[in-house]
């Protein structure tokens, strides 16, 4: 791996009783694109929002680019360079195009031209987001994310609900993101879009990590196929 | 064109014509002997001057303040003073010092925003009523009120001007705010505050702003309304009725749109003028006024330019191309730089 961008350390996050993420620690470089998978309730979500920003971590830091940025609101973050695109993107109905990715371009400190990010990701500027079909509008969400030029790119279940051929058209922008020098971590439950995709894998399980490696250790880990297949390791 | 937005972006000329039309009518009047219409007109351009400014707070930030009897009392209050001291003062300087006590006041306020949904609201109801309270207990006058000291009363026609100008200011900040940045992003975090943080927006910043920038023209028009009275008390002038009024006359037109808090403010003044001078029974006419409301809240959720808007035939919206937000053109070269790390 090349030198980290973004570094976790010992993140631990509590939810009153409940322990969902359990001192994971995380690196990931410049170029490389990170899966983080597991099964249902294993703390990807979580761990994807202590990241970004959304939540707090209960212990733990989290290091950007060597700056504590474990204090910075989810704003802060995004203008250090560290963002997140949504599950299920927003739907700002009445909103068009060019002003979401002009917003994240103007308040987001990116320098790129507004129209030009549109043509870059197939999309209408002038378009109202409640007319965009699902496709369209998680190409917005990589859109407005790659407007403020990260460092780090959080995408999460960014090809989820799509066919085969949308997905090919996101993960080739998102393999030319990592070529630029993006970093990327990818939630994801399709293991072939992980395997068409991703560098290196971390697998989670009830809140703490299970393997790591590349993708193809990580998938041939007898352990992750029986955490997959809802058996508790031994 | 296909998702095109309606009825969002107004352009320079809609917003001259819509104007023109303001100033026609003001002109009309103020060249007239027609002392009541003047005086009836004030009131129209008071409630759209309440209506317009609720709209940036309330329409385009979705923030449902109740804030607007603060900052009209503190407009009136303070011009009330100002003339105690000096009852000789041009108009125009106690219009300005009563905005700028209203605009600070509303710097005050804006903790408030640390309470989001009806809490917020709740807040601005209790800040605008406790005021309303002490001013009756420890305001000069106290509940009874004082008289204005104004030596030199300027004439309904003269009144009508500061208030033409009041309301125009009103506009002009709605378009200009409306067309910038902070418009798109305040119409953003209305609908999902965490979301357009996710985008960069400084959430809280563009509420305060659209707070703030509305204040003044409030306050200003505090201080016409205590100049036309001659008389103010904190019941009147810190009544919640003018944020209820502000509310629901861009219900009415059509929330988040100018135009349509503007329609709505001239609207309603009209229909409940003629409610009220053909129906005897003031209560009566109020239930009625009251009830035409809520039929048009129920049927056109849009307000009815929103509506309106949105009916539009689509030969009829191509005859009047929608104007793209010029701040996206040169976003980039107006972005903020990222902080040294």
């Amino acid at each position: 791996m090349t030198t980290p961008v973004l570094v976790a350390e010992n993140l631990t996050k509590r939810f009153s009783g409940l322990v969902a993420v359990d001192g994971v620690d995380l690196r990931v470089g410049r170029g490389e694109i990170l899966a983080l998978i597991g099964p249902n309730g294993a703390g990807k979500t979580t761990l994807f929002n202590l990241l970004a920003g959304r939540l707090r971590p209960t212990t733990g830091r989290i290091v950007l680019e060597g700056r504590d940025v474990t204090p910075l609101s989810l704003r802060e973050r995004v203008r250090a360079g560290v963002v997140a695109t949504f599950q299920i993107p927003r739907q700002f109905a009445e909103v068009t195009v060019e002003e979401i990715v002009g917003l994240a371009v103007h308040y987001g400190g990116g320098d790129r031209d507004v129209d030009g990010l549109c043509a870059e990701f197939g999309l209408a500027p002038q378009s109202q987001v409640g007319s965009l079909d699902l496709h369209a509008l998680k190409m917005l969400e990589m859109c407005r994310a790659v407007a403020v030029a990260p460092s780090v790119l959080l995408l999460d279940e960014v090809a989820s609900g799509l066919d085969h051929h949308e997905r090919g058209s996101i993960t080739e922008r998102i393999r030319e993101l990592a070529a630029a020098g993006t970093a990327i971590v990818v939630v994801e439950h399709s293991v072939d879009f992980i395997r068409s995709l991703c560098t290196r894998a971390m697998v989670l399980s009830f809140g703490t990590v299970l393997s790591e490696g590349s993708v193809a250790d990580v998938f041939s880990d007898k352990v992750v196929a029986d955490a997959y297949l809802g058996r508790r390791s031994s | 064109m296909s998702g095109a937005p309606v009825g969002r972006f107004h352009s320079v000329r809609g917003l001259a014509v819509g104007c023109a039309l303001l100033v026609v009518v003001t002109v009309v009047l103020a060249l007239g002997d027609d002392s009541y219409g003047i005086t009836f007109w004030r009131t129209i351009l008071m409630t759209v001057t309440l209506a317009v400014t609720w709209n940036l707070i309330g329409g385009l930030a979705g923030q449902h303040s109740f804030a607007h009897p603060i900052m009209f009392g503190v407009g009136a209050y303070v011009g009330t003073a100002v003339l105690g001291a000096a009852p000789a003062m041009p108009l125009w300087i106690v219009v300005i010092l009563g905005a700028l006590a209203a605009t600070a006041v509303s710097v005050l306020l804006t903790p408030a925003f640390r309470a989001r949904g009806p809490y917020f609201a709740i807040l601005t109801i209790a800040a605008s009523e406790g005021l309303r309270v002490a001013g009756n207990a420890f305001f000069p006058g106290g509940s009874a009120g004082q008289y204005v000291p104004i030596t030199a009363s300027p004439s309904d026609s003269g009144l009508l001007v500061y208030a033409i100008v009041i309301t125009l200011v009103a506009i002009v900040l709605h378009h200009v705010v409306d067309e910038s940045p902070i418009g798109s992003g305040l119409r953003m975090l209305a609908i999902d505050e965490s979301a357009a943080a996710a985008v960069g927006v400084p959430t809280t910043r563009l509420k305060v702003t659209a707070f703030v920038l509305g204040a003044p023209c409030v306050g200003a028009f505090g201080v016409v309304y205590m100049a036309g009275a001659t008389f103010v008390d904190p019941n009147t002038v810190f009544n919640l009725n003018y944020a209820v009024l502000a509310v629901l006359t861009t219900l009415l037109g059509g929330v988040g749109l100018l135009w349509g808090a503007v329609f709505g403010a001239v609207v309603w003044q009209l229909v409940t003028k003629q409610l009220s001078d053909s129906i005897q029974n003031p209560g009566i006419a109020t239930m009625v006024n009251g009830a035409a409301l809520l039929v048009v809240i129920l049927v056109l959720p849009g307000g009815i330019v929103g509506t309106a808007l949105a009916t539009l035939p689509a030969r009829w919206r191509d005859r009047f191309p929608v104007p793209r937000p010029r701040w996206t053109r040169k976003a980039g070269a107006r972005g903020e730089a990222v902080p040294a790390t």
